[in-house]
């Protein structure tokens, strides 16, 4: 499990502290639309051998994503893999943090970026009417009908309840959601938002994006704070270029933006310099301070 | 003396097309005049749903349905607000499009004709860009509540110096939502009737609306609050303690009490589970004493219209501050138990002067939104 700084000590009512802002200060991140504080990490790339954040940077053998294994039995028949993947990367920047018992639940945010993550099941229910009337329809699906339901589940199950926003920008949706957690700090409606990005493999997405480079099948999660984040320049501070095409050979769509944060928080960490990185077209300049 | 600055977030530019008409005027009128949208389904397969009919903007005259739908009436809507605005130029103005189910549809044809689709055609950023220039778009899917979510950001944004943003909500018919949505009914629903005691559920509707924010124009409305919360409690089951948590927070945000709002447009999806929690959160908030605000819900009309539907009240709620009218509620006929003591009603009323309107849109996974609207000359 990897967290950018100690997870704070719980003690005395979980929802009254401010544990964030009395531990050390975390990796910053800083772009285009602000700073914030990179408080912890998810990431389940099971193919790419990540299981844990802790492997971003020196990722195992790979295996195989066993969603009863890693989430329990309860709430995991029914929902697609995407929600499954999202919900575990949330998990673990979550708990890594331990933030949504040490910080009210209405002051998380919660952002979800993904492009093709419903459509297998929106693909798949289309054709089950064609062929054979919707009485050949799970009721159980229709919660996947709904382009949301990665980020619903996620907030069903942590109960944030702050804000909760799922976007999809095409392939910049992770850039997007950056963007957008940035947003929502400086506007005071959040005082830390938890940004995930997911992509799943289906033959639906195969067949609508046409011959090309595999999908991703993965999620990642950054949790992000406002607290003690100091104003940076817009402009790159500087330090080594970041990985900007990890796991080449596929495509990571809406995972894109996430994953190139999350790997160059590690780098910081794991060097101790700043870690710079481009986002999408049209995105900027970002860059993580150890 | 110097005066007052105005409150909030000026609206400056409206726009909307639905099944009940093209224009933000010709849809206001047709409430007015209890007109709906509701006809035959007009290109799905009938014998392959439960549901008879929908409340669709009739532009498929040939009966066969085309990719790219959703983003053509939203070009439509975008481009009446941005005119009536003095918007010109969309080129770095940015366009925040909130929606339920953004172009699954073309998905849908996609995959039934085993044919590819470009990503940027499965959100709204391609489509704008095309027809109207616009080159700095967000697509947020959040499910019936969407576009008042992206309302709150769009107003964040002007909020934080952004001069002009543009904010418009879209959905059209997809296959699956209303085939899951049938399956789950166990009595196939004739029409939506909002807060009535024999309502049986949601009848999908398109639509599309939108509307200028701006630091620097003209006000038609004010934009006093955006109030946003997430119930976490269940899928499909909104909870009126989260309802009334986030309809208190777009009161203290906007500076006004319970008392002096005049009317409420609310979700009203004429649903047993909504209706009920929507109307409990009311009279925890207003009371149910026959003197509280008066009750607008424009699905009887329009159907369900998905993410579009928070903004589409909320341009109609602009004209009833400049008319002075509220529409009636249509389908309403014998109000339920309760919504007794709530201001529904299923005739227009004159209300001339009144000042202070509330806009509610909730989502599938409890995401709840309050848009708070105050007369262009509030101060």
């Amino acid at each position: 499990m990897t967290t950018l700084q100690p997870a704070p000590a719980r003690s005395g009512d979980p929802l009254s502290g401010n544990p964030l802002s009395a531990t050390p200060p975390a990796a910053l991140l800083t772009g285009p639309w602000g700073s914030a504080r990179i408080v912890s990490v998810g990431a389940v790339l099971p193919a790419h051998g990540i299981a844990h954040a802790d492997q971003l940077l020196h990722p195992g053998e790979p295996t195989d994503f066993d969603p009863v294994a890693v989430l329990g039995r309860k709430g995991t028949r029914y929902k697609d893999r995407a929600t499954l993947l999202g919900v575990a990367a949330a998990a673990q920047a979550l708990d890594a943090a331990a933030v949504d018992r040490t910080v009210p639940r209405s002051d998380i945010g919660l952002l979800v970026a993904s492009c093709y993550g419903n459509l297998s099941a929106v693909c798949e229910n289309a054709e089950l009417i064609d062929r054979a009337g919707v009485s050949s329809l799970s009721p159980l699906a229709l919660p996947n009908a709904s382009s949301n339901v990665v980020a619903t589940e996620i907030s069903i199950r942590r109960k944030l309840q702050g804000v909760v926003l799922t976007v999809c920008n095409g392939h910049a949706s992770g850039w997007a959601a950056l963007r957008w957690g940035m947003s929502l700090l400086s506007a005071g409606r959040s005082s830390s938002v938890l940004v995930v990005a997911v992509e799943a493999p289906s033959p639906h997405e195969q067949q609508l994006r046409g011959a090309a480079a595999p999908l991703v099948d993965g999620a990642v999660a950054v949790l992000l704070t406002a607290r003690d984040a100091p104003a940076v320049p817009v402009r790159s501070p500087g330090g080594a270029p970041g990985d900007e095409t990890p796991l080449p050979g596929h495509e990571l769509a809406a995972v894109h933006g996430l994953l190139v944060i999350a790997r160059a928080a590690a780098r910081a960490r794991e060097t101790g310099s700043a870690v710079t990185c481009g986002g999408g077209p049209g995105e900027g300049d970002w860059a993580v301070l150890p | 003396m110097t005066p007052a600055p105005p409150v909030g977030t000026a609206i400056c530019g409206l726009g909307s097309v639905t099944s009940i008409g093209g224009s933000p005027d010709a849809c206001f009128d047709a409430l007015l005049h209890g007109r709906t949208g509701l006809a035959p389904l007009r290109v799905f397969d009938p014998d392959r749903y439960n549901v008879t009919s929908a409340y669709e903007v009739d532009d498929r005259p040939d009966r066969t349905d085309r990719p790219g739908r959703a983003g053509d009436l939203l070009v439509t809507a975008v481009r009446q607000a941005a005119e009536q605005a003095g918007l010109d130029d969309l080129t770095d103005v940015p366009v925040l499009v909130g929606t339920g189910l953004r172009e699954q549809r073309t998905a849908e044809l996609a995959w039934a004709a085993r044919t590819t689709v470009d990503p940027d055609r499965l959100h709204f950023g391609g489509v704008l860009g095309d027809e109207l220039g616009a080159r700095d778009v967000h697509t947020f899917s959040n499910a019936c509540s969407a576009s008042l979510y992206a309302l709150a950001l769009g107003a964040d944004l002007v909020e934080g110096g952004a001069p002009d943003v543009v904010v418009a909500g879209v959905d059209v018919l997809t296959a699956s939502m209303v085939g899951l949505l049938d399956r789950v009914h166990a009595d196939p629903p004739d029409r939506v009737r909002p807060f009535d005691s024999d309502r049986k559920g949601v009848v999908l509707g398109e639509g599309a609306a939108a509307v200028v924010l701006s630091r620097r124009r003209p006000a038609l409305a004010r934009l006093s609050a955006v109030a946003l919360g997430c119930d976490a409690f269940h899928v499909t089951a909104p909870d009126p303690l989260g309802i009334e948590r986030t309809i208190r927070a777009g009161h203290e945000a906007s500076g006004v009490d319970a008392v002096d709002v005049d009317v409420v447009y609310a979700h009203g999806t004429g649903t047993v589970l909504n209706d009920q929690a929507e109307a409990q959160a009311l009279a925890l908030v207003f009371g149910n004493g026959d003197c509280g605000p008066a009750i607008a819900a424009v699905k009887g009309a329009t159907g369900h219209t998905s993410g579009g539907s928070g903004l589409f009240s909320l341009v109609m709620a602009v004209l009833g501050l400049q008319h002075g009218r509220v529409p009636g509620i249509s389908g309403l006929r014998a109000v339920h138990q309760a919504a007794r003591g709530l201001g529904v009603s299923a005739l227009p009323r004159q209300l001339p002067g009144h000042s202070v309107v509330q806009v509610n849109a909730f989502g599938f996974g409890g995401l709840n939104a309050v848009a708070m609207l105050q007369r262009a000359d509030t101060r």
